[in-house]
């Protein structure tokens, strides 16, 4: 699957009634990697992941899945693909290996046989004879992952897969997730969780009011936002004063004792000549200066930047 | 649909303590209670009280035990309509690509696999307590014994049928209950003596079941007969299975999961 799309969709629209949920989607899933899908609530994530699994009827476009097209192919793309949509579910009246053996006996024999193995892969083998309705949501979680791997998946669709757990289930599940990449299967995480997907993730797309606002890796998103860098000097106040007048300076601001400087370039332009110039200014205004360094732009401020600005349009 | 998939339902509903307990209960319990009352009474005050078994015991308790295994059947059949798609676990099946006609059929056979056992215990009680318990009174033969057996069966997996595939329809297993014993025990004997109603009374499957007793067994004399023929009958039987089957089938289908 390396090098290939493990989802492709095209113009992919589901409409209930007169609202919008997927609008005209265009999304590109590398295979192997970890795929993060971000979105305010109500963004259409979780539509968009039903209407893949064809458990909704899309309005209309087209999509594939691990190269097959959909829905005509359904059942064998469906065959290798585990996924939990919005909240895992089971019968609380059977134990959790009980449960998986549901699942299994609607998959290939060979599933039956993976079941203790997903079981201890999620941690859950000394607690797989106990009732689900005694289990807590984190234990849920892990048992739905245990229920996505019984088919052995080459792509993995998660819907809030963090909800539940606690910091070390956190990071158990990133490893799992880092895992599970370097096995060569494609991970689908769909998250509100944006600092998470972010140590997770190598690759994301956000969706808001049903629309994919950008989509790339990690770090080309974060990049695309306006570069800033956070000067430390030792007048902060005559440095702003500086600053501000240089036309590649789009905002200066106060913060901890340092000057935080927005400049404007043009998307993933270089910076460089822009910092240069303020260095040479604040040093010819005797102001000593002890460093210069780029601020990091997180994927959570992209994303507040991104979906306000869809807001500011409507 | 596979063995894996009966398999699987059939164990979702044999876990089901409550469901379990209940069907027993209805379909060998009250038989098994009744014949003993009724043995401890002759036993008492012989004169008063004649011998429970015979061909007359047989009578009464086969209608009994298919009116007990009737509700029993409804349950279960309930249970296995409704109990993916109320634990939220049907989008999970759906999405493991296999058809949602599959997963419907699988339902059918993993709940007969439950009920099926139980209905037969319970007549061989009956059968037994008719021969056993008869007394100076005439026993019921081999052949009377199975034409009973086969009739409570039909009639008790009939129910069950019609109970699974309207709880797929409707998606709730109390609102089908209610419907289906509302039917069975209020609106279908109601209009079976609206006569006004004329042929179309043909319609109603209780009355199909009764032209199909055995004659011998057959002890409601209130009751009107209005099927006279037994293929009209079985067509009748039929008919309301297909029915039920097919609209259980088709919400599976159709149901947003």
């Amino acid at each position: 699957m390396n090098g290939s799309l493990a989802v492709e969709t095209s113009a992919l629209t589901t409409r209930f009634g007169t609202r919008v949920a997927v609008d005209a989607v265009d999304l590109r899933v590398p295979a192997a990697t970890a795929f993060g899908f971000l979105g305010p609530n109500g963004a259409g994530k979780t539509t968009l992941i039903r209407t893949l699994l064809g458990l909704t009827r899309p309005t209309s476009g087209s999509w594939r899945m691990l190269g097959r097209p959909m829905p005509q192919e359904r059942s064998i793309a469906l065959r290798r693909v585990g996924a939990i949509v919005e909240e895992p579910r089971f019968h609380p009246h059977l134990t959790g290996r009980e449960n998986l053996r549901i699942i299994a006996a609607a998959r290939e024999p060979a599933a039956d046989d993976r079941i203790p193995g997903a079981l201890a892969r999620v941690g859950l083998t000394a607690r797989a004879d106990e009732r689900v309705g005694k289990y807590s949501m984190g234990m849920r979680q892990r048992l739905g992952v245990a229920r996505c791997l019984l088919a052995d998946p080459l792509l993995l669709i998660l819907d809030e897969p963090m909800n539940g757990l606690d910091p070390a289930g956190i990071q158990e599940f990133r490893e799992m997730v880092a895992n599970l990449v370097q096995e060569d299967r494609t991970v689908f995480l769909s998250s509100h969780l944006l600092d998470e997907v972010e140590k997770t993730c190598d690759q994301v797309a956000i969706i808001d009011r049903g629309r994919i606002l950008m989509q790339g890796s990690v770090a080309d998103i974060a990049r695309t936002g306006k570069p800033t860098v956070r000067i430390r000097c030792g007048d902060p106040d005559a440095a702003a004063s500086v600053i501000r007048p240089i036309p590649d300076v789009e905002e200066v601001t106060r913060e901890d004792g340092t000057v935080l400087v927005v400049l404007r370039t043009e998307p993933g332009g270089s910076s460089d000549a822009i910092v240069a110039e303020l260095n040479r200014q604040l040093v010819g205004a005797a102001v000593s200066v002890y460093s210069i360094e780029p601020e990091r732009v997180s994927l959570e401020e992209r994303f507040l930047e991104l979906t306000s600005r869809l807001e500011d349009a409507g | 649909m596979n063995g894996r998939m009966v398999s699987a339902e059939l164990l979702k509903l044999r876990k089901r303590r409550g469901l379990v307990v209940w069907s027993i209960v209805l379909s060998i319990g009250i038989v098994t209670v009744v014949y003993t009352i009724l043995e401890i009474l002759h036993l008492h005050n012989p004169v008063k009280y004649g011998p429970p078994g015979g061909i007359g015991g047989l009578q009464g308790s086969i209608i009994g035990l298919s009116l007990g295994g009737s509700v029993a059947a409804i349950l279960i059949g309930t249970a296995a309509g409704t109990a993916d798609v109320s634990n939220g676990v049907f989008r999970d099946l759906v999405a493991t690509g296999r058809s949602r006609l599959a997963l419907f059929f699988a339902r059918l056979p993993g709940a007969l696999l439950l009920f099926v056992p139980m209905i037969t215990v319970g007549y061989i009680v009956i059968a037994a307590c008719s021969v056993g318990l008869a007394g100076s009174l005439h026993t019921p033969d081999l052949g009377l014994i199975l034409r009973g057996y086969a009739w409570v069966l039909a009639v008790t997996c009939f129910d069950l049928t019609l109970a699974l595939g309207l709880a797929s329809l409707i998606g709730s297993r109390g609102t089908t209950i209610g419907i289906l014993l509302g039917w069975q025990f209020l609106a279908a004997p109601l209009l079976a003596q609206a006569s006004l109603l004329g042929a179309a009374r043909q319609a109603l499957y209780p009355r199909a079941f009764d032209r199909l007793l055995p004659h011998v067994l057959f002890t409601d004399q209130g009751a009107p007969i209005l099927i006279h023929s037994a293929a009209v009958a079985v067509i009748v039987i039929l008919a309301w299975t297909a029915a039920a089957l097919g609209v259980g089938a088709w919400r599976t289908v159709t149901r947003d999961a």
